[in-house]
């Protein structure tokens, strides 16, 4: 007997996509997944409007710095010529320093914005962090997933983009787009030379908090058999791993880093180096000398409060955390 | 025999549990039934097939090649499941398509080749814009044949399909399954009940407490068949005649008429089943279908498996 549809039906011949296209096919569709929510949107505005924020400051910044700007005179305009005379003054400091000034103002802002970073981060996971993994278990997709051309790699590829993706809107796109609005309105093109390794230290570290909080999301939604523990599990851990690693440094300071937040943190202070920016600032500029000596004598950084932080313990506790995450999701999504 | 699946002395344990002990058989082209009871290790070889268990010991090849974390060879096999595996916040199209891209269809192609794919297994047009988890068993059945077929398989495993579908659904499914296979698609279908596959597969894997109790044909299965019952069904445009017929040879014990049904109880059932053609001959009657009851696959199945 012949239907219809059966002398209808052609075999499709076309060639093949190469895997990458395959991985992220599974990326498109998780993302798809994952943003189905409306305060997930909210919060990834929230965490883009960082850019925002920090452009401005940067584009205010290069405004004291240009000559006749629009600023210096609707300042003028509001304090008068000395308010204008004080500004100008320090903004001769940036024009003579610019590698402590320009790259200060950067630094400063990149490692502030690093502390919305892990809550946002946690918010944002917890939005989304049952429709990773968790969801394909819970169902039994993955089944249907080992059983198409791909491995479990490509699986966890395609995955591990979906959450890169939704983080990078929290930690790098920021540090990316605000560094490039402001250097592209700035008064002079040397800006985008002396901010260029603020940049770097930014995306440094924005990069390694990406992976290392997209493995620990991908292990707590494939630790999860049921959607809504995905979701208990990630708020759990975070606040019960902060916890742990506070008590826990009273014994050694090294096991602060159980904390993955924690260990962010020092790393960021690790790699913007903030007590060596204000030592250079103090040496070079008479103002902020000054102004540090009233808070410390100068002769002991530690009295200051701020440090260098660390970059080698936080940086291991993390990629152990990363390992540990690669180890188990690998388990988790094998086939049988 | 051209096989494309072939196991030699295979086995697979989970842990000390059996699964498969120390099988080997070979599944030619065509429409292939694995059947046995609940735990016969139906569901473990299917596993096994798609690449889904490592075999413990032995070797298990499907078109030659072993398919544990083989893309290459799972590209060209299709998988239908048990259990409903189904997003049931996605509309079927929707679903395929990112399954179609997966399986390395370009997206611009997936759409067309999503819809053919429902189109083969039946799925009505009318349902295709409803959310997958308002859909009814028989339906979510054929979206996950659908994801199964999409992508232009060489061979389709299903496992247990036909679980929970009433009479009407079995029939057009099996119908389905013909279907795929007169376009040159292979199947291996598993169920614990035969006579769902009796009259769909060529041949079929016997299994039992993880043993192969036979394999191959249905012609040489029945061969192995040494007692024939004296219970002889058939399906016929005049059973009360042929009846007459058969009884005015002597032939008969006994006979039960129903619509088109006809059983007879015959003397000599082994002489009966040789020298039918002759005794039928004269009557003005149309045969269509007759079967001895130890010839039904269920009964060599159940002999074997005492």
């Amino acid at each position: 007997m012949s239907h219809a549809w059966n002398a209808q039906y052609r075999r499709w011949q076309g060639q093949s996509v190469g895997v990458w296209q395959r991985r992220l096919s599974i990326a498109r569709y998780g993302l798809r997944l994952c943003l189905s929510g409306k305060i997930i949107k909210i919060f990834l505005v929230l965490a883009f409007a960082q850019t925002f924020v920090l452009g401005a400051v940067f584009f205010l910044f290069g405004q004291l710095v240009a000559p006749e700007s629009a600023l210096l005179t609707w300042l003028e305009g509001l304090g008068g010529e000395q308010v204008v005379r004080v500004i100008s003054g320090l903004s001769s400091w940036a024009l003579l320093y610019p590698e402590i000034c320009v790259d200060g103002i950067y630094r400063v802002m990149f490692y502030l914005m690093t502390f919305s970073g892990p809550f946002l981060s946690m918010i944002i996971v917890a939005l989304f962090v049952h429709r990773l993994i968790a969801n394909d278990l819970a169902s039994n997709a993955i089944v249907i997933y080992n059983s198409k051309a791909l491995t479990r790699w490509d699986y966890l590829t395609g995955k591990f983009i979906v959450v890169s993706t939704l983080l990078s809107v929290v930690w790098i796109l920021p540090v990316l787009a605000s560094w490039l609005i402001s250097n592209f309105l700035s008064p002079d093109w040397s800006f985008f030379y002396h901010s260029f390794p603020s940049l770097l230290r930014g995306l440094a570290i924005g990069s390694v908090a990406v992976v290392s909080l997209s493995c620990l999301a991908l292990l707590v939604s494939s630790l999860a058999r049921k959607t809504g523990a995905a979701v208990a599990y990630w708020i759990l851990g975070w606040f019960s791993l902060s916890i742990v690693g506070s008590v826990a440094s009273y014994a050694h300071p090294a096991f602060n880093y159980i904390s993955p937040t924690q260990a962010i943190y020092d790393l960021s202070a690790g790699i913007y180096r903030m007590l060596d920016l204000v030592n250079d600032a103090q040496e070079m500029l008479p103002f902020f000398g000054g102004f540090f000596k009233s808070v410390s004598d100068g002769t002991d950084p530690s009295d200051l409060p701020i440090g260098n932080g660390e970059i080698v313990l936080p940086l291991l506790a993390l990629a152990a955390y990363c390992a540990v995450s690669i180890a188990v999701v690998s388990r988790r999504v094998r086939a049988s | 025999m051209n096989s494309i699946v072939k196991a030699e002395e295979l086995s697979c344990f989970y842990g000390i549990v059996l699964g498969l002990n120390n099988v080997s058989f070979e599944i030619p082209a065509g429409i292939t039934g694995l059947v046995g009871p609940n735990g016969a290790g139906k569901s473990t070889l299917i596993k096994l097939v798609t690449g889904q268990l490592a075999p413990s010991s032995g070797s298990l090849t499907v078109f030659g090649q072993r398919p544990r974390n083989n893309p290459r060879l799972l590209g060209q096999l299709g998988y239908c499941p048990e259990r409903e595996q189904l997003p049931k916040d996605l509309r079927p199209v929707a679903w395929l398509r990112s399954l179609a891209s997966v399986s390395g269809t370009p997206w611009w192609e997936t759409r067309a080749l999503a819809e053919q794919a429902l189109e083969r297994s039946r799925l009505g047009k009318e349902h295709w814009k409803k959310r997958i988890g308002t859909y009814s068993k028989g339906m979510k059945q054929r979206v996950k044949l659908a994801q199964a077929i999409m992508h232009d398989p060489k061979l389709v495993v299903l496992d247990e399909p036909m679980n929970g579908l009433d009479p009407m659904g079995r029939s057009e499914f099996g119908e389905i399954l013909k279907e795929l296979n007169e376009q040159g698609t292979s199947i291996l279908v598993s169920s614990h009940i035969l006579h769902e596959l009796e009259f769909l597969c060529s041949g079929f894997v016997m299994l039992n407490w993880g043993r192969v109790l036979a394999s191959g044909s249905q012609i040489d299965i029945r061969k192995t068949v040494v007692e024939w019952s004296d219970e002889i069904s058939i399906r016929c445009s005049d059973p009360n005649h042929l009846a007459a017929h058969l009884q005015a040879q002597g032939l008969l014990r006994g006979f039960l008429a129903d619509g088109q049904d006809l059983t007879i109880w015959v003397n000599e059932p082994e002489q009966f089943l040789a020298a039918w053609p002759q005794l039928f001959a004269g009557c003005a009657c149309e045969v269509y279908e007759m079967r001895n009851k130890n010839q039904a696959l269920s009964s060599i199945f159940e002999r074997m498996t005492r």
